[in-house]
C-alpha cells in the first residue's frame, strides 16, 4: 500500500466513522413517548427513568394537575379536600428529566411512529406508552344521556368537577331522603369503589341526616370484597335489618336499570320504581376514547395486550397500560395501573438495549373504608401463564374476626398507603 | 479425586435443579411490587409500612417467610407472602438488603 492508498483507506474509515457513532448515540437516545399522565403513565415515566437513564422521554396530558379518582369520595363527604388528590408533575420534570408537555394526541401513524398533537409537532417515537383509562358508554337506559349525567345524574368517576357536583347534591339532600346509587357492570374503574362510596355516603348520613338511607341498583350478584363489606355494614349501618340506612339490590332482586326520568328524579329498574333526593349513576365502561381514535381497542372497546410486556397486539411498538388494558384477573385499579406500568417500562427498557424482557412481576393490593376507621381490604399477587395474567391462589380479602384491631388498621393503612402510594407515581 | 467427584456432582445437581425449576422474576422486578406500599426503592415515607431499602437481608427472608407461614400477625402481610416463593423471597431480600 503505497502512501496514496494508505490516506485513502483513511478518508474512507474516516467518513464511515460518523456513521457508526451516530448508530450509538441513537441506541443511547431513543425516545419513549407516554401518552396520558394518569396513575399508569406517571409511573411509566418515572420508572422508566430509573430503568433507563439515557432514554429520552416525552409525557403528553392535557391537565396540568392531576386529580386521583383515588380518596375522591374522602372529599365528596368532606374528610379531605380535592387539593389533597391533585399532583402536579414537577417532580417528573425535575427529578426525572421527563419532557412534560400539555397537549392532546389526536392521532397516531404506527408506520411513520409518530403521534399527532393537536397543538404542537408530531413526536417520533421509538417506543409508545398509552395510558388511556376508561370513558363511559351511555347504555341503553332510556332517559340516561350525557346531559343527565353532567347535571342531575354525576356519575363522581372521575374526580374533578363531577365530585364536586355529587357533593353539593348529596349536601342539598332533605332529611330523610334517598341517595340512590346506579352500580356499573364489570368490567369497571375500581371494582370496590361503588361500596366505599356507598358507605361513606351511609357514615355521612349518621352524622348530618340520620334518617336518610343508601339505595344501592346493581346490575351484578356479587362484587369485590362483599363478604368484609357486608360485615361492615352490619356493624356499622344496619344492614340486613328494618333500619339499616343501606339497601343493596343485585341483580337477581330486579337491580337492573330500564330506564330514569331526569326531571322528577326517578330511576326505574326490574324491581321498581325508586323516587331519589340525590342519584350517582355511575355508568358502564370502556377504554378510553383515546385507546379508540389510535386503534388499539378491540370489538369488547379493551385493549388487547401481550402479558409480558403491556405491547398492543394490534399495533407493534405501542404498549398499553391501566384500566384499558385488558388483564384478565387483575382489576381495574389504580394500583394495577402502577403494577403493569412498571413491567412495561422495565420491559421497554430492556428491548430497547437489545435484551429479552425477563419474568413480570405484577401485585394488587387496594384497601377500601367501610367507615372513616374500618377498613377492608384485598390483595392478590399476579403471574403470567400462557399469556393470561392469573391471580395466586393464596392471597385475598381481609380475614373476618372479631379483633377491633384489625379493620382499625386497615383503616390506618388506607390513609399511610395512599400517601407514599402517590410519591410512588408523582414524586 | 474424591473432591473433584463430588464437586462435579454437586455441578450436575443444581444445573438439574436451575433447569426444574420455573424462572423467576428479577430481585428488582419483584421489590417494585412492593415499592407501591413500602415506596420506591424501599424508602417509605414515615408510614406505618416500614421501609425496606438497606434492611438485613436475613431478617427480611425470616420475616416474609414467618408471614407466609401465619406465624407471625399482620394485616395485609400474611396474604401477600403467600404469593412469593422461596426463590423470590431470596430474591427480594437480596435487592432491598443492597439498596443504602
Amino acid at each position: 500500500m503505497n502512501r496514496r492508498e494508505l490516506l485513502k483507506a483513511l478518508g474512507a474509515s474516516a467518513l464511515l466513522l460518523p456513521a457508526s457513532a451516530l448508530a450509538k448515540t441513537h441506541n443511547k437516545t431513543a425516545h419513549v413517548v407516554i401518552v396520558g399522565g394518569g396513575i399508569g403513565g406517571a409511573t411509566a415515566a418515572k420508572y422508566l427513568r430509573l430503568a433507563a437513564p439515557h432514554v429520552q422521554i416525552t409525557l403528553v396530558e392535557p391537565v396540568k394537575r392531576f386529580i386521583t379518582c383515588l380518596r375522591s369520595t374522602d372529599v365528596i363527604v368532606g374528610h379531605m379536600s380535592l387539593d389533597d388528590i391533585t399532583f402536579t408533575y414537577d417532580a417528573l420534570r425535575a427529578k426525572y428529566r421527563v419532557n412534560v408537555i400539555h397537549d392532546r394526541v389526536v392521532g397516531l401513524n404506527p408506520d411513520k411512529k409518530t403521534v399527532q398533537l393537536l397543538n404542537g409537532k408530531p413526536l417520533t417515537y421509538d417506543r409508545l406508552v398509552v395510558s388511556p383509562g376508561v370513558d363511559f358508554i351511555q347504555g341503553d337506559v332510556e332517559g340516561y344521556n350525557r346531559e343527565v349525567s353532567e347535571t342531575v345524574m354525576p356519575h363522581g368517576w372521575k374526580a374533578g368537577p363531577q365530585t364536586l357536583l355529587l357533593k353539593k347534591q348529596l349536601e342539598a339532600m332533605p332529611q330523610g331522603g334517598t341517595y340512590v346509587m346506579v352500580a356499573p357492570p364489570l368490567p369497571y374503574r375500581c371494582p370496590p369503589g361503588p361500596y366505599e362510596r356507598a358507605s361513606l355516603v351511609a357514615e355521612w348520613f349518621q352524622k348530618h341526616n340520620p334518617k336518610a338511607k343508601v339505595v344501592i341498583l346493581d346490575p351484578k350478584d356479587s362484587f369485590t370484597k362483599d363478604v368484609p363489606f357486608k360485615k361492615a355494614w352490619e356493624r356499622l349501618y344496619g344492614f340486613n335489618t328494618a333500619n339499616s340506612m343501606i339497601e343493596w339490590i343485585p341483580a337477581a332482586q330486579g337491580g337492573k336499570m330500564l330506564r330514569v326520568d331526569a326531571a322528577s328524579k326517578t330511576l326505574v329498574a326490574e324491581a321498581g320504581s325508586f323516587k331519589a333526593d340525590a342519584v350517582n349513576y355511575i355508568p358502564p365502561q370502556r377504554a378510553g376514547t383515546l385507546a379508540f381514535r389510535m386503534g388499539l381497542t378491540n370489538r369488547e372497546g379493551w385493549c388487547p395486550v401481550d402479558r409480558r410486556t403491556f405491547e398492543s397486539s394490534i399495533i407493534k411498538d405501542v404498549h398499553v397500560i391501566g384500566d384499558a388494558a385488558i388483564a384478565d384477573t387483575m382489576p381495574k385499579s389504580g394500583y394495577s395501573a402502577n403494577s403493569q406500568a412498571k413491567v412495561a417500562v422495565q420491559a421497554i427498557a430492556d428491548l430497547l438495549a437489545g435484551k429479552t424482557p425477563g419474568e413480570p412481576a405484577m401485585i394488587n393490593v387496594c384497601y377500601s373504608l367501610a367507615g372513616q376507621d374500618y377498613g377492608v381490604s384485598i390483595a392478590d399477587i399476579f403471574k403470567v401463564v400462557d399469556n393470561r395474567i392469573v391471580k395466586l391462589p393464596a392471597s385475598g380479602v381481609s380475614p373476618i374476626t372479631d379483633s377491633p384491631a384489625q379493620p382499625l388498621l386497615e383503616a390506618v393503612y388506607q390513609r399511610n398507603w395512599h400517601r407514599t402510594f402517590a410519591n410512588d407515581c408523582f414524586a | 479425586m474424591h473432591k473433584l467427584l463430588l464437586f462435579c456432582l454437586l455441578l450436575w445437581t443444581n444445573q438439574a435443579q436451575a433447569a426444574q425449576e420455573p424462572p423467576i422474576a428479577t430481585g428488582k422486578m419483584l421489590g417494585d411490587t412492593c415499592a407501591s406500599c413500602h415506596g420506591t426503592h424501599g424508602r417509605s415515607f414515615d408510614e406505618y409500612m416500614p421501609s425496606l431499602a438497606g434492611i438485613n437481608r436475613d431478617q427480611l427472608v425470616a420475616a416474609m417467610k414467618d408471614y407466609r407461614a401465619d406465624r407471625r400477625a399482620s394485616v395485609v402481610m400474611n396474604r401477600i407472602a403467600k404469593g412469593y416463593n422461596d426463590r423470590e423471597i431470596e430474591a427480594i431480600a437480596d435487592y432491598f438488603s443492597r439498596i443504602k
